[in-house]
């Protein structure tokens, strides 16, 4: 069978704090995958941990069949938004060529024609050509996240990890990218963070809740009982266009 | 002064010592701000004073206890500062007071009259010799050589480290070879400008060009340039007053910047006027 990501009792800690603890998920090839669950819930450390980032105590990640360390094609990340990296002095067009880098680049590297090519390409398919020799810290906060995704997709990768990409933009940057990770998902396997309850209703095709353990994999038929075990308290949810809206008390 | 600079040799040095640590203020102080290490630095100078007693006590060339104890330092603080999840804030501290308070120590059990810290401490352009040059020269050509050679997987780290590691670039290579660097700039800085006020050139050149530009290559030259007028300067408000060169330095520095601040936050009131202006013709 053929999966883009295989992960076996994976456990990770930081210093004494537990942050996953025996996560087993296997992730189809192709698949759009959304991972949702509260906050410290150990999304971005699954998430690092198939990056390699994160080191795990415990456990086994593979990666389209092979080990991290053997898998050498880029994974594509777009991380969560920075401040540190929005002002960071450097242009569009730069940012996205730093995605054609890669491990072993010599003495005085300079990107090549092809680089440039593909970088411009980039630009052409969120209709940001414009914005090319802008610093960063002008673009506004939907389009600094287009340039992150078209920085991750320059690696051209086949597999697309994202970290809560729309958190703060508006909606209409937030359709537009939903749209366009749905057209390359065609190719690419898709995993995504999110806390965005409508794009899951709308564009994605797995849903995964996470918070220490897996609760849940599988399709968008969410129940209340799976929510709660993994928010620990009632949360409002629309799942396929149907609200299934809680309005219990908090247990506690 | 002109006249003075063909005549003294010491005068010479130090205009060269100028523009050989300028080099390496613009570039290394432009990395400084961005990563915001200047907290880091200021740990590394203080720690290198251990190294500075250290070098008396043993009779060696303090210069190379400095040398050693600022490598140590920067090495542990950014070791420390990554194993434990959070900025080195601690770390930094520790070594900060650490460092000075074996400098003391190692010099009250130094036999014989205790030696001057003062020009360690405050620095003095006005004194550097010709081996000084050298070293700062030989630092020169490595920062200079490192940052042209690996400039693109360089501003890929310090615009965003964990996509440079998912890259799969060597990061702590880079890191390492960084922080070393950086401690190596610092003890050539304090032979100019001293442990105490070398911060204020390590930064407020960097701060000052990144207020004007928003490239990277441009913001590294033009801070090359502040920090040349800075130390052209001071020098000569010390030569003419006959102040602490060091001092003179750093105190421009520091008003520099906030003149710059002020000129930016001018120049943004009137454009925004004009602006507004054009907006309430149309």
């Amino acid at each position: 069978m053929n999966y883009a990501i295989e992960i076996k009792d994976l456990t990770v800690y930081y210093n004494n704090t537990c942050a996953l603890s025996g996560i087993n998920l296997t992730v189809a090839k192709n698949d759009f995958l959304a991972i949702i669950g509260p906050n410290g819930g150990g999304k971005s450390t699954l998430v690092k941990s198939v990056l390699g980032i994160v080191k795990p105590q415990n456990g086994e990640i593979k990666i389209f069949g092979q080990r991290p360390e053997k898998y050498t094609v880029p994974i594509g990340y777009v991380p969560q938004f920075s401040h540190s990296i929005h002002d960071f002095p450097i242009m569009v067009i730069d940012v996205i060529l730093t995605g054609r880098l890669q491990r072993g680049t010599g003495l005085f590297h300079r990107y090549s024609k092809k680089d440039y090519e593909i970088a411009e390409n980039m630009l052409d398919k969120l209709n940001i050509t414009h914005l090319k020799d802008r610093q960063i810290s002008e673009l506004s906060g939907g389009q600094f996240q287009k340039v992150m995704i078209l920085r991750a997709l320059a690696t051209e990768p086949e597999l697309l990890l994202l970290d809560e990409p729309t958190a703060n933009i508006d909606n209409d940057s937030k359709t537009q990218i939903y749209e366009f990770l749905k057209e390359i998902n065609r190719s690419v396997t898709i995993i995504l963070i999110t806390h965005d309850t409508a794009a899951i209703s709308s564009y994605v095709k797995n849903v995964a809740c996470l918070n220490k353990k897996l609760f849940y994999h599988g399709e968008i038929e969410l129940d209340n009982d799976i929510i709660q075990k993994t928010f620990g308290c009632p949360v409002d949810l629309i799942a396929h266009g149907v609200p299934h809206r809680v309005l219990k008390n908090h247990g506690e | 002064m002109l006249k003075a600079l063909f005549e003294y040799n010491f005068l010479q040095n130090a205009f060269y010592c100028s523009i050989l640590i300028s080099i390496v203020c613009g570039i290394i102080g432009t990395v400084i701000i961005l990563k915001k290490l200047a907290m880091m630095s200021g740990g590394i100078a203080h720690t290198s004073f251990g190294g500075v007693g250290l070098g008396y006590f043993l009779g060696i060339e303090p210069i190379i206890g400095a040398f050693i104890f600022a490598v140590a330092a920067a090495i542990g603080i950014g070791y420390i500062g990554k194993k434990s999840h959070r900025n080195s804030d601690i770390a930094t501290g520790i070594f900060w007071s650490a460092g000075m308070a074996s400098g003391i120590l190692f010099i009250s059990f130094t036999p014989g009259y205790p030696p001057d810290m003062s020009s360690y401490l405050f620095g003095d352009i006005l004194t550097v010799s010709k081996t000084d040059l050298l070293l700062t020269l030989i630092l020169d050509a490595i920062v200079v050589f490192f940052i042209i050679a690996f400039y693109n997987c360089f501003r890929a780290y310090l615009f965003d480290d964990e996509f440079a590691a998912v890259l799969k670039i060597n990061v702590n290579l880079i890191n390492n070879i960084l922080h070393v660097i950086i401690a190596l700039s610092i003890v050539i800085l304090i032979r100019a400008v001293g442990i105490v006020l070398v911060l204020a050139l390590l930064t407020a050149p960097a701060a000052i060009a990144k207020l004007f530009s928003g490239n990277l290559k441009i913001i590294m030259l033009l801070s090359i340039l502040i920090s040349l007028l800075l130390c052209f300067a001071g020098l000569w408000i010390s030569y003419q007053f006959n102040i602490a060169s060091g001092a003179a330095i750093a105190l421009l520095s520091s008003l520099l910047y906030f003149a710059a601040h002020i000129f930016k936050k001018i120049l943004k009131l009137k454009t925004g006027r004009e602006i507004q202006n054009q907006g309430s013709r149309l």
